[in-house]
């Protein structure tokens, strides 16, 4: 539910801010996305302790556990993706002439989940590229994150389909 | 966190690793960004790191695969497991591709052009990059490798990953 009011929050942000089209950005809106960063960063890691310590056998539990861990994973890095756009706007890169980028910061944001869950879930479409260090350095981490999350939920897999 | 007694190799390879980013910091400084003006004993040494780094993961996978039994990927060692054959694998191949594109040029492209012009760091943290994102087949295509030393050598590590992969879920599904 935390997790859940802290993403309504970054919509709320994102509405709030939206009509910053310039390339630059005021310091505050900087702070108040890195703030709720901490937060979901803090979130996340309470998930992940959560879930390995868990010794549930009941399947709907381990499922919905495993959503919750997917999509906050997403999320999170998602925002990662946008701050590092926030603060140097030749962060990301195109494969193609004819991809359209958003160019509002609307459209940026959900780009950037869009990036995180093509990641996420190894499809690579490369439409949109990290292309700056910092952002190959945290696809890097996310990649192996997501590989070890999605193999946690592969070890589960065993009570899931009831192989004895 | 690391337990088995196969953590010194790994730790070695990672100093290995840190050893060439201070390395590429090092020549960044003493010469330009075009690579014919490095000279060639620079270039062999970090051949000589990524042969080394190859070795030591090749011993580390013979032993894994032939030497432990099935199920011995317990939620304790989880992490050992992965540090020892995905990340060796993934500093191996980064070093590997980095040598190659300092000795041979041309032998990555990158979408913009950038991979030729940027600072020794950058390039060696683009292959890093490349690395993992073949490994766990991501497949970004920001970066590919053009010519056929750099592509048969992206082939087998796409091959090691698929078997390393497998072998992984082999283990968790059959132990427990």
């Amino acid at each position: 539910m935390l997790f859940v009011a802290g993403w309504a929050l970054s919509l709320y942000f994102h509405k709030k801010y939206w009509m910053y089209r310039q390339k630059t950005m005021g310091l505050g809106p900087k702070i108040i996305y890195i703030l709720q960063l901490i937060i979901m960063a803090g979130l996340y890691g309470m998930i992940i302790n959560q879930i390995f310590q868990d010794e549930s056998k009941d399947k709907l539990t381990i499922v919905l556990r495993f959503i919750i861990l997917f999509v906050s994973n997403i999320l999170l890095f998602g925002l990662v993706y946008f701050i590092l756009y926030i603060f140097n706007n030749q962060e990301y890169g195109k494969t193609d002439e004819n991809v359209v980028i958003a160019s509002s910061l609307n459209g940026r944001y959900v780009q950037m989940a869009y990036l995180s869950l093509v990641t996420f879930f190894t499809v690579g479409y490369s439409n949109i590229i990290p292309f700056g260090i910092a952002s190959r350095i945290t696809s890097i981490i996310q990649i192996m994150t997501a590989y070890l999350v999605s193999a946690f939920l592969y070890s589960r897999s065993s009570i899931l389909f009831d192989i004895k | 966190m690391l337990t088995g007694h196969l953590k010194w190799p790994f730790l070695f390879n990672l100093a290995i690793f840190m050893a060439g980013i201070f390395y590429t910091i090092y020549l960044d400084k003493y010469y330009t960004k075009d690579d014919k003006d490095i000279p060639l004993h620079h270039k062999v040494v970090f051949l000589i790191f990524a042969a080394t780094l190859l070795v030591i993961y090749l011993g580390q996978f013979y032993y894994i695969t032939t030497q432990t039994v099935y199920g011995s990927v317990k939620k304790d060692k989880f992490i050992d497991w992965i540090l020892q054959m995905f990340v060796g694998n993934l500093l191996a191949f980064a070093l590997i591709y980095f040598a190659l594109s300092l000795l041979v040029p041309n032998q990555f492209y990158d979408v913009e052009g950038k991979i030729n012009t940027g600072s020794l760091l950058t390039r060696y943290i683009e292959m890093l990059y490349f690395s993992v994102s073949t490994f766990f087949t991501i497949g970004f295509g920001d970066i590919v490798a053009l010519q056929n030393t750099s592509r048969i050598i992206n082939m087998i590590q796409i091959l090691t990953a698929y078997v390393v992969q497998t072998y992984l879920y082999a283990d968790i599904l059959l132990g427990n």
